[in-house]
């Protein structure tokens, strides 16, 4: 346990020692669009020193950027690209219980000795800077958990409103979960696009909460720190009081934002400038991005200065339609082109033909609705054929009260086929008709049933003058739907 | 054949589409780092899928219509209408999934397997409606280049989440993108073959002889209707009927019957019908007989 307490300690030291003095490298953005079109992807970049400056004149030669962990060519390198761009600023204020106590850490209840007062006043300071009128300010506070989020925003009034409206936090609410907090800020902040910085103000003392039900899984400074960098985001920390714990400067050190005590005003009327400045010096670098099949790419770029390298990492989407290759290339699947292309054959065989060598009678519909029964064949053994609506015709209709026992006779001489109406006209072919020479497709309506007649292609065989007499069979095959 | 037929021929024909571009597009996947940049990548892909999609749907009438003649021209031009198809289509899908993908990557909404899915159907029901759309064009209809966009777009979108959410589930990907193409031509062929009925004011049912029993929905302005593949109701084996021997035209107050030539003739309702050249031909009613050489229709119209 003891032991496990030394090694982080020391792994907190070197990770304060290396990173705190020396040059941040930030990639602001990643800008994507020109991938599909020309495969080069946009990254602006800022590099400052450990006070928060910018390093505006840097050459090119100075950056290394790596894709995939695969060194890639830049293509284009320029400085100053970004005068217009807006900032957004979410201002994250310490609403603890000691930030209701006076700078040496008496409680009073004189409201102008409050840290929490020199914190509103800082605000109100940084917002009447603001001059830009693309650039937006978010709001929120935090104690024991996060409090309620102003999204960023160029209206001044809702911010000074939030600060007016502030809750003394009550009993155990009052604790400080900073790194917590400003990891959650963070996630939060992800949604608002652009050019961010968070504006961290506390007085710095850490007062974790044990089993703090907002903050099961704690990401600790270091934490806060990478979410930090992962997103481009600058954090600018403003420290009410003077302390011993360094954790705000480690804050802005790593993550290219700066350390402003509060207890020399004269300094903190820099921030916004400060600020501003960042963006007026921002890289762009133009690189050629890899083929990787990845959706989520990470791109690193490395800074080197007097032979110390920094470097910063952030991830982009680059998801194409078809996702992933095969490892190995499987080779049944060549197997698919015989299979697709034998259901196309099998479907071209498909004919769907209806050669009838005999003449048909085949029922449509009854009462409007199709019939699914075979067609009638009327074959040469019988002279006529009768449609009708009772049992003794060859072609019974059930089901259809408008039949007459029997409507039509069909007759055929020497392959003619004719239709008679028994007593009332029917209708073929949407005609009224008594008697009527039927060609294929005639159709026959009696009462609510539709008939087809189709003479068959064997037409010309019966025309033989050899087979003189015909007759059609008689089938008493019932037809009903 | 009937419409229902139709369908079923449509949809297999779409599977078969699906099967055939599968091993194709894997190996286009495989070669994507030799590939210079995304672009060309991208469309050869598109190109690959196009050419297996827009060849197999531009056999389609082909098949359907039982003309071997139409088979060749339509596999041809299918090809190459599927080809352009495939590549607007993979570009632009490829587009937006890129800055949809980008969009929810960089946010920090609680639904991304739902939203990243879904921006990935989206690109794909952009590629199917270009899918669809080169067919349209490819048979010069405006009615069937909409029934392609409106069945390349559904068949898109759940071919595309199929896709998806089968990669998630397998995470073996050359499974789920066999499922995926499958599952977007089945769905083109579908839709295409069902909207097809649904859009269709009216249709011809063919009475007689060799091919008794198809219906032909009216979906274009103009339909032809002759002994040469040519034409879009083409009756092979049928007697005194000329290459183009007759036409209807969809006009707004109906379908009208005309002869495409003076020496053709037509009948409705066993009644000679005399319109020819630019008048506007016999108007045809529900229930009308249709007699073309020794071919019967009945017509049929939705009300």
């Amino acid at each position: 346990m003891r032991k496990s307490i030394i090694v982080a300690y020391v792994i907190l030291l070197s990770f304060l020692t290396v990173l705190l003095y020396s040059e941040i490298i930030t990639i602001s953005q990643v800008d994507n669009t020109p991938l599909l079109i020309n495969q080069q992807v946009k990254i602006y970049v800022s590099v400052t020193d450990s006070n928060g400056y910018p390093q505006g004149n840097l050459e090119k030669d100075r950056f290394t950027v790596y894709e995939q962990g695969k060194k890639r060519k830049i293509v284009h390198f320029a400085r100053g690209v970004n005068i217009d761009t807006g900032v957004n600023m979410l201002l994250l204020l310490d609403n603890s219980g000691s930030m209701y106590q006076d700078a040496s850490g008496n409680d009073t209840e004189d409201e102008k000795k409050w840290r929490l007062t020199y914190a509103k006043n800082a605000i109100i300071s940084l917002l009447a800077q603001i001059k830009n009128p693309a650039d937006r300010i978010g709001f929120t506070t935090f104690n024991w958990k996060l409090g309620q989020v102003i999204k960023p925003t160029n209206k001044k009034v809702l911010i000074e409103k939030a600060l007016m409206e502030i809750e003394r936090p009550k009993g155990d609410e009052g604790y400080t979960e900073i790194y917590e907090g400003l990891n959650e800020a963070i996630e939060d902040f992800r949604a608002s696009g652009g050019r961010k910085v968070i504006i961290l103000l506390s007085d710095g003392e850490v007062f974790k909460r044990p089993n703090n039900p907002h903050y099961t899984k704690r990401v600790e400074i270091e934490g806060a720190i990478d979410a930090a960098q992962k997103e481009g985001i600058s954090v600018f920390t403003i420290g009410l009081i003077e302390t011993k714990n360094k954790s705000l400067e480690t804050i802005a050190g790593n993550t290219g934002g700066r350390y402003f005590p509060a207890q020399q005003p004269g300094e903190l009327e820099n921030l916004y400038s400060l600020i501003r400045n960042q963006i007026l010096n921002e890289y762009l670098i133009t690189y050629e991005a890899g083929m990787d099949h990845e959706e989520k790419r990470r791109v690193k770029v490395v800074f080197e200065e007097r032979g110390k390298k920094q470097e910063a990492e952030r991830d982009y989407y680059a998801g194409t339609m078809f996702g992933k290759p095969q490892e190995k290339l499987i080779f049944w699947m060549f197997a698919a082109i015989p299979a697709g292309l034998l259901l196309l054959w099998l479907l071209s065989l498909l004919k769907f033909k209806n050669k009838k060598k005999i003449p048909t009678l085949d029922v449509l519909t009854v009462n409007g609705k199709k019939t699914s029964v075979k067609p009638l064949t009327i074959v040469d053994n019988k002279k006529a054929v009768t449609i009708g609506g009772s049992m003794d015709n060859d072609l019974t209709i059930k089901g259809d009260e408008e039949l007459t026992l029997t409507e039509a006779k069909i007759e055929q001489n020497n392959g003619v086929f004719t239709i008679a109406s028994m007593d009332e006209p029917i209708t073929v072919n949407n005609k009224k008709v008594t008697k009527k020479v039927l060609r294929s497709g005639d159709l026959i309506k009696v009462g609510n049933t539709t008939i087809v007649f189709d003479e068959g292609v064997a037409k010309t065989v019966m025309k033989k003058p050899e087979k003189k007499t015909k007759t059609v069979k008689k089938k008493d095959r019932p037809k009903k739907k | 054949m009937t419409l229902a037929m139709r369908i079923i021929v449509y949809s297999l024909i779409g599977i078969a589409a699906g099967i055939l571009s599968w091993p194709f597009t894997e190996l286009m996947i495989f070669i994507k780092p030799y590939f210079p940049n995304l672009l060309l990548y991208s469309i050869s892909t598109g190109i690959v899928i196009g050419l297996f999609m827009g060849g197999c749907f531009g056999m389609s009438e082909g098949i359907i219509s039982i003309s071997r003649k139409k088979l060749i021209p339509g596999l041809l031009m299918g090809l190459c209408f599927g080809a352009i198809g495939g590549i607007i289509g993979l570009f632009s899908g490829q587009a937006i999934l890129q800055f949809l993908g980008t969009l929810i990557f960089n946010s920090n909404i609680g639904f991304k397997t739902i939203a990243f899915p879904l921006s990935k159907a989206l690109g794909w029901a952009l590629f199917g409606i270009c899918i669809g759309l080169s067919e349209g064009i490819r048979s010069r209809s405006l009615l069937k280049a909409r029934n392609g966009i409106i069945g390349g777009f559904i068949g898109g979108i759940i071919g595309g989440l199929a896709f998806e959410y089968l990669r998630l589930l397998l995470s073996l990907h050359f499974v789920a993108r066999l499922a995926g193409l499958i599952l977007l031509g089945l769905f083109v062929g579908f839709f295409y073959g069902l909207i097809e009925i649904n859009l269709s004011k009216a249709s011809l049912n063919l009475l007689s002889g060799d091919l008794k029993g198809r219906e032909y929905p009216l979906t274009q302005r103009l339909t032809t209707i002759g002994s040469s593949p040519v034409t879009a109701i083409n009756l092979p084996g049928y007697n005194n009927i000329d290459d183009i021997h007759a036409e209807i035209t969809q006009a707004k107050d109906g379908f009208y019957l005309t002869n495409s030539g003076p020496k053709n003739l037509t009948y409705v309702n066993d009644d000679p019908n005399k319109g020819t050249g630019k008048e506007k031909g016999k108007k045809l009613e529900d229930g009308d007989i249709i007699r073309i050489g020794n071919a019967q229709f009945e017509f049929k119209e939705k009300k």
